[in-house]
């Protein structure tokens, strides 16, 4: 599979503050789904900043689905990848739900009936129809983030970078927004970087890089890190519940492989309980 | 008294210049103690965040009435005058940053005290003192609070209300966007609050995972209605309500499930037991372990009776019996079960029994 996004020696430094990569390279695989981790201020969103050009390297070179970023491409790579914020607020700029959605797309001088369809479409899917012309910050976290969320869909990007994007949304909202996600990444082979804490998404993504002290320090698969406590505990984790439980077991003397979810451990435990159909 | 009481609260928000209403909140009514960890939960939109607003007058009741502390709110009169109220109320906010303004960490930090009414020297020390409880080291008070990461921003923030003493201590999703293991300090760090100052904390939160080691009570929204309130166990009796109100079971209760559906047999075990569902991955070993053990004890001696004929069951029984009467007489019943040969061993111990003593 090709690289879509590929760092070359990368070095980069907040003005008036020590340097936080001085010489990374990574790449990341045309449809995967990866997960960023580290510890606290060890540069993982200034890395998926990098990724979008939000941040200009200070050397080496990025290069998105082949071509080299730079003051040149710049702004067409801002529409190929788009980058979710933490926090939904500053991503807001019109006074409807449904003239936020628009802005990006007038960038990209789309027909108004396309623009319409997209709105349309993409605002079913999100569950959001019902705000269309409520302003942003009348709603909540949650519906906030969503909106967000369908601010971006309607842009058709390839890449699409999650800053901390799902950690206001509600469960469930969380959930079926894997979901889709999830589907999406088949359907229109979607590549995802994703910043997070949360240990179900990390399980959810096909690798993980560990970023520490400014370099690329392992990349592994979700279950290979949710078993090395010590390296978890760095990058402030947790396993998912079932893992926790099953290493709590092991440790106890019960021969019990490591399970993703709970439903795996129950039938590990007791492979004769009757399995529900 | 309750530190907090509500009578059919209700508060609707005006729409497009008055010509729609919403109700965002509607016959709300609970008592909160003094000394309590409260946990609020609800999906996003459930009102969850227009009731914290109603705690120091923020927003103030359409219909209904909220005492808080000394003051009570009603609908139609409006409340002046509530800094005194403010002292005694500390809310955080969502996001830490909309509640953090000053140049240091320190301003920050006094800025509640000196408004209150504190001298300079006594607003440092409760700064100090204050970011001390966060567990902040002190080096950040000369920082500024922009220059922190998310986590400490979020203490800080914590720290900046802690500095006025107050007596309730209400947080909107305080847990969101730190990393776990902060999430875990921190609900932690509330819950000592409760525990060693006396102070009541509400906590507003999707996430039930965490708050359930440490909140005694616990309230669920749905579309603006408290559809439930009730302590730990009581909460955990009801997985279709959490999942109505659209919160995600904890793992512990989904585990519970699955017993259920499973394996009744175990589940039963669990349940006989006593005692209220294991809620930690390492309180849930040691219960799994027990149970598999009671099960493993059970089918052994389930085998056993079928390979055997009954007398050599009883005379096997007995032998046990035997063996285990000098560890402890209790441990006798526990063999004493149901079928006839065992029946008639069990009334040979007890004679036996008796004529030992």
């Amino acid at each position: 599979m090709a690289a879509i996004i590929r760092f070359n020696q990368v070095g980069f430094q907040y003005p008036k503050r020590e340097s936080m990569f001085a010489d990374l390279s990574l790449h990341i695989e045309q449809g995967q789904w990866v997960t960023i981790v580290g510890p606290n201020g060890s540069g993982k969103s200034t890395l998926t900043k990098l990724m979008n050009g939000l941040l200009a390297p200070r050397s080496g070179t990025i290069q998105i689905g082949g071509v080299t970023l730079d003051g040149h491409t710049v702004s067409d790579i801002h529409r190929r990848v788009g980058y979710l914020f933490q926090n939904p607020d500053n991503q807001f700029i019109a006074a409807t739900v449904q003239d936020d959605m628009a802005f990006g797309m007038e960038n990209r001088c789309l027909s108004q009936e396309e623009m319409q369809r997209r709105i349309n479409q993409v605002s079913v899917e999100l569950g959001i129809q019902d705000w269309l012309h409520r302003h942003p910050s009348s709603l909540s976290g949650g519906q906030k983030q969503r909106v967000a969320i369908a601010g971006l869909l309607v842009l058709d990007p390839e890449v699409m970078i999650w800053d901390e994007a799902t950690s206001m949304l509600d469960e469930q909202a969380r959930r079926e927004f894997m979901t889709r996600m999830r589907q999406l990444r088949v359907e229109r082979r979607l590549t995802i970087v994703s910043v997070t804490h949360d240990a179900e998404e990390i399980m959810a993504s096909d690798r993980v890089l560990v970023i520490k002290d400014g370099k690329l320090v392992a990349g592994l698969t979700p279950m290979e890190l949710f078993v090395q406590g010590e390296l978890l505990q760095e990058c402030c984790l947790r396993p998912p519940f079932a893992v926790e439980l099953s290493l709590e077991l092991r440790r106890r003397g019960v021969d019990v492989d490591i399970c993703r979810d709970e439903e795996e451990l129950v039938n590990a435990l007791w492979p004769s309980c009757p399995v529900k159909s | 008294m309750a530190i907090v009481s509500s009578e059919k609260l209700g508060y609707q928000y005006v729409v497009n210049g008055g010509s729609a209403q919403s109700f965002a909140l509607k016959d709300i009514s609970f008592e909160w103690e003094q000394g309590q960890f409260y946990a609020i939960l609800g999906a996003a939109g459930s009102g969850k965040s227009t009731l914290l607003q109603h705690l120091n007058g923020i927003l103030q009741p359409t219909v209904g009435r909220i005492r808080v502390l000394d003051v009570m709110f009603e609908a139609g009169v409006k409340q002046k005058g509530l800094k005194p109220l403010r002292k005694r109320v500390g809310l955080v906010f969502q996001f830490p940053e909309q509640q953090l303004f000053a140049d240091t960490v320190e301003q920050d930090l006094m800025f509640g005290p000196l408004q209150f009414g504190m001298s300079e020297q006594e607003a440092r020390q409760a700064a100090r003192e204050a970011l001390h409880t966060v567990g902040l080291p002190e080096a950040v008070l000369t920082m500024n609070p922009f220059q922190l990461s998310g986590g400490q921003m979020r203490k800080a923030a914590i720290a900046a209300v802690l500095a006025s003493n107050p007596d309730l201590l209400v947080l909107d999703e305080p847990t969101a966007t730190l990393d776990p293991l902060s999430r875990q300090e921190l609900i932690q760090l509330l819950h000592r609050l409760t525990v060693e100052q006396g102070k009541t904390v509400v906590v507003v939160t999707h996430r039930l995972d965490e708050v359930l080691p440490a909140a005694s009570h616990y309230m669920l929204m749905k579309a603006g209605r408290l559809v439930f309130q009730g302590s730990r166990a009581e909460l955990l009796a009801q997985p279709l309500q959490l999942q109505d109100a659209g919160l995600a079971l904890p793992a512990a209760l989904r585990l519970r499930q699955l017993l259920d559906e499973r394996c009744k047999e175990r589940s039963s075990v669990l349940e006989a037991k006593g005692q209220e569902v294991p809620i930690t991955a390492s309180e849930w070993a040691e219960r799994l372990i027990e149970v598999r053990q009671i099960h493993q004890m059970r089918k052994r001696e389930q085998d056993g009776e079928q390979a055997l004929s009954p007398t050599v069951r009883s005379t096997k029984l007995l032998q046990q019996q035997q063996s285990e009467q000098s560890a402890e007489l209790g441990a006798n019943v526990y063999y004493a079960i149901t079928r006839d040969s065992e029946s008639a061993v069990r009334s040979l111990c007890v004679l036996k029994g008796e004529d030992e003593r």
